[in-house]
């Protein structure tokens, strides 16, 4: 049930929230046939959460502008706090210091599922993926995110990897000249 | 003092919203056409006055002033920009167009699905509340 936190903000339950996606995924699993689709559809549906999220994000945070990667994976480990109640890890860095990896210790959205072995290619979160993505985008910057380890397919963990690919720049609209 | 007009740019220089309070003499413009120009002026100058920067590249215009009128503009991270026109005597209003973005905007349209963040807006909902937070401002009310 939605409860109001103390800081005034609808708060919900963390296993209705399971669930609810549970319902989705499985939804989404019979409108597409194909587990590739299903994947891209609920990257998709992230994406459009996320390009709406990251303003309501930075609203609550008045973050500055991020200087580089590092202090965008600290925003996005602190949203992580914020929206659900998870803090993962930030680490695997490369070399050129543009894609690291989060790590979820805890997966909230998988805690009642399993995953049959004919879906072994479905990314059961790939929604965060798009989360990221699209909240990533609408601060100009475009990256690549992606689930490179699974709890739900013996990984002890979730791993989200994400890597910068450009900086996007506000175009003009098309227009007479 | 006196506002004139407001008018909420979206992302990518489209159109989303025009409102306008008192506005004495018409720029003989279509609205389509006026924006679009309006959009050229921000784009340029915001570009130019981050070139001129003692370190380039940062540093934006919050407003500017002709003998006439006063435009106070706010840009969001996320490139919604809020621009609004009012009599020089009215302090620089940067601060109430950021919370007019954080408190009506965002709880109005962002959060509300079934607004595009794309196309003007069509809310009455976002309407009423920005016609009662600009009205309650006190450089509108004298």
């Amino acid at each position: 049930m939605a409860r109001q936190g103390r800081s005034g903000e609808t708060k919900m339950e963390g296993e209705l929230l399971a669930l609810t996606y549970g319902a989705v995924v499985a939804r989404v699993l019979k409108d597409y046939e194909r587990t590739d689709e299903v994947n891209a559809q609920l990257d998709k549906m992230g994406y459009n959460i996320g390009v709406r999220i990251i303003d309501d994000f930075l609203a609550k945070n008045r973050h500055g502008r991020c200087k580089n990667m590092q202090e965008t994976a600290e925003a996005i480990q602190s949203a992580f706090k914020q929206y659900i109640n998870v803090q993962p890890q930030v680490g695997k860095w490369n070399d050129a210091q543009n894609s690291f990896s989060l790590t979820l210790d805890t997966n909230p959205l998988t805690s009642f599922v399993e995953l049959p072995a004919e879906l072994s290619r479905l990314y059961y979160c790939q929604l965060f993926c798009g989360i990221i993505r699209g909240a990533l985008e609408m601060v100009q910057l475009e990256t690549k995110v992606q689930i490179v380890a699974d709890n739900l397919k013996g990984s002890n963990v979730t791993e989200i990897r994400i890597s910068f690919v450009k900086k996007l720049v506000d175009a003009l609209p098309v227009g007479e000249d | 003092m006196v506002v004139y007009n407001l008018y909420i740019l979206g992302k990518n220089g489209q159109s989303l919203f025009y409102r306008e309070w008192l506005r004495e003499q018409s720029s003989n413009l279509s609205r389509d056409e006026e924006d679009k120009l309006m959009v050229g002026l921000l784009f340029s100058l915001s570009n130019f006055a981050k070139k001129m920067s003692s370190s380039p590249g940062t540093g934006v215009f919050k407003s500017f002033n002709t003998s006439k009128y006063k435009l106070h503009y706010w840009e969001s991270p996320t490139g919604i920009k809020l621009v609004l026109n009012t009599s020089t005597d009215v302090e620089p209003c940067h601060d109430h167009l950021s919370t007019l973005y954080h408190h009506i905007f965002i709880q109005t349209v962002v959060k509300n699905p079934l607004v595009p963040l794309t196309e003007p807006i069509n809310s009455s909902l976002f309407v009423t509340k920005l016609d009662a937070f600009i009205k309650q401002q006190t450089f509108f009310q004298d």
